[in-house]
């Protein structure tokens, strides 16, 4: 790995994280896509089926929960800032402040899906609904392997300095947070909105 | 001669998955799968159309499959060298490996039961040996997402000098254990993308398992040269 200090301002441009970071989020953008064309693939087999059931979605929630992580989103880069310049005690709030985001996604998807399968709308309903609930519980599944990156982030805010390790980590996990966000952007749009 | 065996042992794993790969796909013609949703005389009738195909292609699996012993081998011990011993890592990698071999050969044989003799007995009985045969070989899944884990936390905390893993290869194997998950799933679905000829039980979690095994054969033989190269110059 490449010795590298990191300050605010740095003179050279770097990758953010160590670049085998990479190596996961593109190939999890990669599948992603490769999703959204299955999804795209299938919606063009039976369109007014996909039509009518994307209007039982409930779009306020949706756009609620995309408002939420982009603000999670806000608080990790503020908090990669503070941790760059040391400031601690606002570091460890801004990640528990974007935890708690991520948990009110959750607690939000919850409320979507146990909606959805009471009005009947269940993933067996028909094959726009099996697609929603296996998209969206993928990228529920890659919202907490992303509170558990949020987490480890937390633990390293607290630390005095940062190694060049331990600050690739944590830019990893920031990164991988804000993965998690774009995701999230592209498949609200393909479910809710494309018509 | 332990390095050089290891090499061979690298190249073991891309070899056994070019021969079953050719076996199932090509000599067997299983590739794309049966539809789960196939009534039982359709199932019936392929097997009683391809029977002597899908004979060779059980045979030609099950020998070939064998091949991945010293692959799994060489991981193990490269992960020793990794962690320097014989700790958690390198036997929880030996016991997850146990099942590899067993996980491609066991389930071959009731498609070789399948092909035995379709034509002389009812046709849901043929389905039923079918269904056996796709929920167990998509089945196991956990065991190899067990391997890429410890795979992924050797390729972090590796001390050898040269190292053993590139830090990217950790990743991968994040990766790759993320992609394998859906395979579990595969007894829930009769249809769909989760069901075993779907895209996220079968393709996705098939091409990663092939992209798993092409690039741990590249990375354990690029360390082993470097290795033999450092061995050499001291």
């Amino acid at each position: 790995m490449t010795p590298h200090t990191v300050t605010a301002s740095h003179p050279a441009r770097r990758i953010p994280g160590e670049s085998g970071t990479w190596v996961f989020l593109f190939g999890d953008m990669l599948v992603f896509g490769a999703f959204f064309v299955t999804f795209l693939v299938e919606r063009a087999k039976e369109p007014d089926v996909f039509d009518a059931a994307r209007t039982t979605l409930h779009l306020g929630v949706g756009v609620l929960n995309t408002l939420v992580l982009l603000t999670s989103s806000l608080f990790v880069v503020l908090a990669l800032t503070a941790t760059r310049t040391g400031a601690r005690t606002l570091a460890t709030r801004a990640v528990v402040a974007a935890m708690g985001c991520g948990l009110v996604f959750i607690a939000l998807k919850v409320f979507e899906y146990v909606s959805l399968a009471g009005a009947g709308h269940g993933p067996g309903a028909n094959h726009f609904y099996l697609y929603y609930f296996i998209l969206t519980g993928l990228h529920l599944f890659h919202v907490c392997l992303g509170l558990g990156a949020l987490a480890f982030m937390a633990t390293q805010t607290r630390r005095d300095e940062l190694g060049a390790t331990r600050t690739a980590l944590v830019e990893g996990a920031a990164c991988f947070w804000h993965l998690v966000d774009l995701l999230w952007i592209f498949l609200f749009a393909l479910l809710y909105l494309v018509s | 001669m332990e390095l050089t065996l290891q090499r061979i042992g690298a190249w073991a794993g891309t070899v056994m998955i070019l021969l079953y790969g050719t076996s199932f796909s090509g000599i067997a013609q299983l590739f794309p799968p049966l539809s789960p949703v196939s009534s039982a005389d359709e199932i019936a009738a392929f097997f009683t159309d391809h029977k002597l195909w899908v004979r060779f292609g059980v045979s030609g699996a099950l020998l070939s499959a064998a091949l991945a012993l010293p692959f799994l081998a060489t991981i193990v011990l490269r992960i020793r060298r990794a962690e320097r011993r014989f700790g958690m890592l390198s036997m929880t990698q030996l016991m997850a490996a146990t099942v590899f071999v067993p996980a491609l050969i066991f389930p071959q044989f009731f498609l070789g039961v399948a092909a035995y003799r379709p034509e002389q007995r009812s046709a849901e009985l043929t389905q039923a040996l079918n269904d056996v045969f796709w929920l167990w070989f998509i089945g196991i899944v956990g065991t190899i997402i067990v391997q890429n884990v410890t795979l992924a936390i050797a390729a972090f905390v590796d001390q050898g000098d040269p190292p053993t893993f590139p830090r990217w290869y950790g990743y991968l194997n994040l990766w790759v254990a993320i992609l394998s998950l859906p395979g579990c799933v595969v007894v829930v679905f009769n249809d769909g993308p989760l069901a075993w000829n779907g895209v996220f039980a079968f393709y996705i979690p098939g091409l990663v398992l092939v992209i798993w095994l092409f690039s741990t054969t590249a990375v354990m033989l690029k360390s082993i040269r470097a290795e033999q190269a450092a061995l050499a110059a001291a």
